[in-house]
């Protein structure tokens, strides 16, 4: 794979380049909420490596990930399926199935966390369905965090928490964590009702 | 700088005859409905163009389907609307010569939600427009510029590709297709190659380490290392291996700032 | 830029491209669209224009002229107008129908009540009638009762009267007899004193052949003695002599009174009743024979073939018949009893007619007949 080498050279070539830049801050735009990309460091290979990780946690354990591979494109990711209730807008109880992928991105160079819900009759939840019944999210800007987006590898529709933000949540486990994917997973997971379970935190 | 403004109006000029017809499993009319003839831009998406196409064929469905989305079909397969039209031409409707008008079926029950996305407005694909800008301005320039960008340029933006505005459009994708200061080329090319299952996309520089141009070639043997004959389309045409990749870029970019190749 | 190679061909393949896919079918789909734009247009006002085709033929005008519309659109809001004044009677007069009904059905509901009470008077009345007939046959059987009652009554009061009457008579009689009588008596005695004074006379004669004062009174004796003794010689004589009178020598009044013979042989024996016999009489008009006897009956005989005949037997007495008579035509036959009672039976029929009772215990003797008694 070309993209680890390329990466390295790239910080390298924007060294060499932009020496008057400073490659690692970050600046939030205001009128967009789009943090420019920063170098996290994070590549393809230490995502990988973070994800054989977690799935080795979860084989012994038994928490249901599964580690899926493409082969055309050799890309990996996990995936987990795992029912769920949620409470409607009036009040009751349904059952659902998540279907959650950590996915590497490629052109902002972070893990993506995207899902799927089906409901018991075989369709999927909408995106304003799920806003309702999810009080977490009660922030107005619902396509700017959360929209639909072809899943990298698979390029079919997922609901995705979009990765502008994502290098930012990373920034400050970059240098402590040693399983960055678990680090990020935890912070943003319990949005989208994933939960990790203790022994994953270990990983970090 | 995108700046030879001859190809980039032909490009932009670039229209395609669609035939759009009622699934006849769909009709409920005693008539059968006449089909809709329709010049769409290859720059455009469908949700854009296709509101008279809905209004013509809702006539003809049952009342329970009024509400219901509208989607369209070719050859068996759901159209992802996300793509632009010309990409859907070029890539489903490949091989085969003299084709046109391009027969598409228009659907408004059984949406294929594990498919293709759910749109309700044009809001959403505004936001899946942006998205994809932002996503190239990125790869090109870590996303500085389009950061910087007004809400107003956004606005023009989408109102110029919507309303087929060749002049608006550029005024400000001007911005997005300069190269920052001390480099003469983007980051990343960002584009998009098209193969039968999906599409895949990588990291690649317009330039080498060396820093010689690129080309398509290189681009190419990037991305299929193992393949040796790969023909490539792009607005309808197969450019020469050898153009630029950062004049590809600039020049042949869709409007939301992507390459998008079909692979062949 | 230079002209590069690639951007040559890129130009030429862009333009071509164009010139095969745009230019030759916009034209045609611009011109397509507007045909089938303008058609649904057409389509739409053809509708629009074959409703308003319908209307205007429904309502009977026809006229494409724009005048001639005008004025068919004044009659059709006349005719309008006038449909919509009809209707509107029409709704009056159904809501008068409706309250129509409405009476009736009331009325209805008010003479099946007085049907009701009719009924019911009809039936007290029924009642009220047959208890006034029954009323007016008791009334009937009542007056009926009291005017029998009355006749008994008059019966009575002239069977009273008529007594009484005869009452009176008889007093008369009796009177007149009495007064007969006492003259008799008087005559009697006169003739008695005469005979006397003649006996003594005769004695005296005699004696005064004889002795003078006792002679007469015995020679009075004498005489008398001779002369009793004659007569009762002669009375002898008159008993050996059974004539019989027959009835043909009866004669009413008049006739041999002075001469009386006693009847010596009998025609004709025969038991009458089962016990005495009190009383006959002999019918003043036939040759019937009523008898009375202790038996209780009065029983009639007809005696003109010479044999008796058992003509009738008149019962009603509850004691023994001690009298008997006819009336003077000789239809009704009086009968009085012990038992305290009088009765008249008729002759033709034999049916008692009238029984009375008298106040005061009278063993009748004999009596007879008032004509007028009825």
């Amino acid at each position: 794979m070309a993209c680890p080498t390329t990466n390295q050279k790239t910080n390298a070539c924007i060294g060499r380049l932009a020496t008057a830049k400073r490659p690692k801050s970050a600046v939030l735009s205001v009128s967009w909420s789009l943090t420019i990309i920063m170098d996290t460091g994070f590549s393809y290979d230490t995502f990988e490596k973070c994800i054989q990780q977690m799935y080795a946690v979860s084989s012994s354990l038994l928490d249901g990930w599964q580690l899926e591979n493409k082969e055309s494109l050799d890309q990996k990711f996990l995936m987990k399926k795992q029912p769920l209730h949620l409470d409607g807008p009036d009040g009751t109880k349904f059952l659902v199935t998540f279907e959650y992928h950590i996915v590497y991105n490629i052109c902002y160079g972070v893990p993506v966390l995207c899902f799927n819900i089906w409901k018991q009759d075989g369709c999927m939840l909408t995106l304003e369905e799920y806003w309702s019944m999810n009080a977490n999210m009660n922030d107005s800007n619902v396509y700017d965090t959360l929209t639909q987006m072809d899943h990298p590898v698979l390029c079919r529709p997922f609901l995705t928490l979009h990765p502008c933000k994502t290098a930012e949540i990373m920034q400050p486990f970059l240098t402590k964590s040693k399983n960055l994917v678990v680090s990020w997973l935890s912070v943003v997971g319990h949005f989208v009702h994933l939960r990790l379970l203790e022994d994953y935190i270990k990983c970090c | 700088m995108a700046n030879d403004r001859e190809i980039l109006r032909e490009v932009w000029e670039g229209k395609l005859p669609v035939c759009f017809k009622l699934h006849p499993d769909e009709v409920v009319e005693l008539q059968q409905p006449d089909p809709f003839y329709l010049m769409v831009p290859r720059l455009s998406y469908f949700p854009l163009v296709t509101d008279k196409v809905k209004k013509h064929f809702l006539k003809y469905v049952s009342n329970d389907k009024q509400d219901h989305e509208m989607w369209l079909e070719y050859n068996g397969q759901p159209m992802k609307w996300h793509f632009p039209i010309g990409v859907l031409y070029d890539f489903l409707v490949e091989g085969e010569t003299e084709t046109l008008p391009w027969i598409v079926m228009v659907h408004f029950d059984k949406f294929p939600e594990t498919q293709i996305y759910r749109f309700s407005n044009k809001e959403m694909v505004e936001s899946y427009f942006m998205a994809c800008l932002k996503e190239a301005d990125v790869l090109k320039h870590r996303g500085q510029i389009a950061a910087n960008m007004q809400k107003k340029d956004h606005n023009q933006l989408w109102l110029g590709l919507q309303n087929d505005k060749f002049d608006q459009f550029w005024a400000v994708n001007r911005k997005l297709m300069e190269v920052s200061g001390e480099s003469e080329h983007f980051k990343y090319i960002p584009f998009r190659c098209y193969l039968e299952d999906g599409y895949k996309q990588k990291l690649v520089r317009p330039v080498t380490d060396e820093g010689k141009r690129k080309t398509l070639q290189d681009l190419l043997k990037e991305m299929f290392p193992e393949k040796t004959m790969v023909n490539v389309k792009i607005h309808g045409m197969t450019p020469p291996l050898d153009t630029p990749l950062q004049w590809m870029s600039e020049h042949l970019s869709y409007p939301d700032n992507f390459l998008h190749l079909c692979i062949f | 830029m230079e002209m590069a190679e690639w951007r040559q061909t890129i130009l030429f393949k862009l333009q071509n491209r164009n010139r095969k896919e745009t230019y030759c079918f916009q034209d045609l789909i611009a011109q397509h669209n507007k045909v089938f734009e303008s058609a649904n247009a057409l389509r739409n006002e053809n509708l629009h224009l074959s409703i308003q085709n319908e209307k205007l033929r429904v309502e009977g005008g026809g006229g494409s002229n724009s005048i001639a519309e005008t004025r068919l659109s004044e009659e059709v809001q006349n005719l309008k107008q006038k449909l919509l004044s009809q209707t509107e009677e029409l709704a009056e007069l159904h809501k008068r129908k409706g309250e129509n009904a409405q009476q009736i059905i009331d009325l209805n509901v008010k003479l099946q009540e007085r049907d009701k009470m009719m009924s019911t008077k009809d039936v007290t009345i029924a009642e009220s009638q047959s208890k006034i007939a029954s009323l007016d046959a008791e009334v009937g059987m009542l007056t009926h009762a009291n005017k029998e009652l009355k006749h008994l009554n008059d019966v009575l009061r002239d069977e009273y009267q008529a007594l009484q009457l005869a009452f009176n008579v008889l007093e008369e009689k009796l009177r007149k007899v009495q007064d007969e009588n006492r003259q008799l008596v008087d005559r009697l005695i006169k003739y008695k004193a005469k005979d006397a004074d003649r006996m003594n006379e005769e004695n005296d004669n005699f004696l005064n052949d004889g002795s003078k004062p006792f002679t007469s009174k015995l020679s009075t004796f004498g005489i008398f003695r001779k002369r009793h003794a004659k007569m009762q010689k002669e009375i002898e004589e008159a008993c050996r002599d059974t004539r019989g009178v027959g009835s043909d020598d009866y004669q009413e009044g008049y006739g041999p009174i002075s001469q009386s013979t006693l009847p010596t042989k009998v025609h004709v024996k025969f038991d009458g009743h089962e016990g005495e016999v009190n009383a006959v009489k002999w019918s003043p008009v036939d040759r019937i024979v009523v008898t009375g006897g202790a038996d209780r009956k009065v029983k009639l005989w007809d005696v003109s073939k010479g044999t008796q005949e058992n003509k009738a037997i008149l019962v009603g007495s509850n004691a023994g018949v001690m009298a008997v008579d006819f009336d003077t035509s000789g239809s009704l036959i009086l009968g009085a009893s012990n038992d305290y009672a009088t009765r008249v039976w008729t002759v033709s029929d034999q049916r008692l007619r009238i029984g009375k009772e008298m106040e005061y215990v009278l063993t009748i003797a004999d009596f007879c007949f008032v004509t007028d008694l009825h």
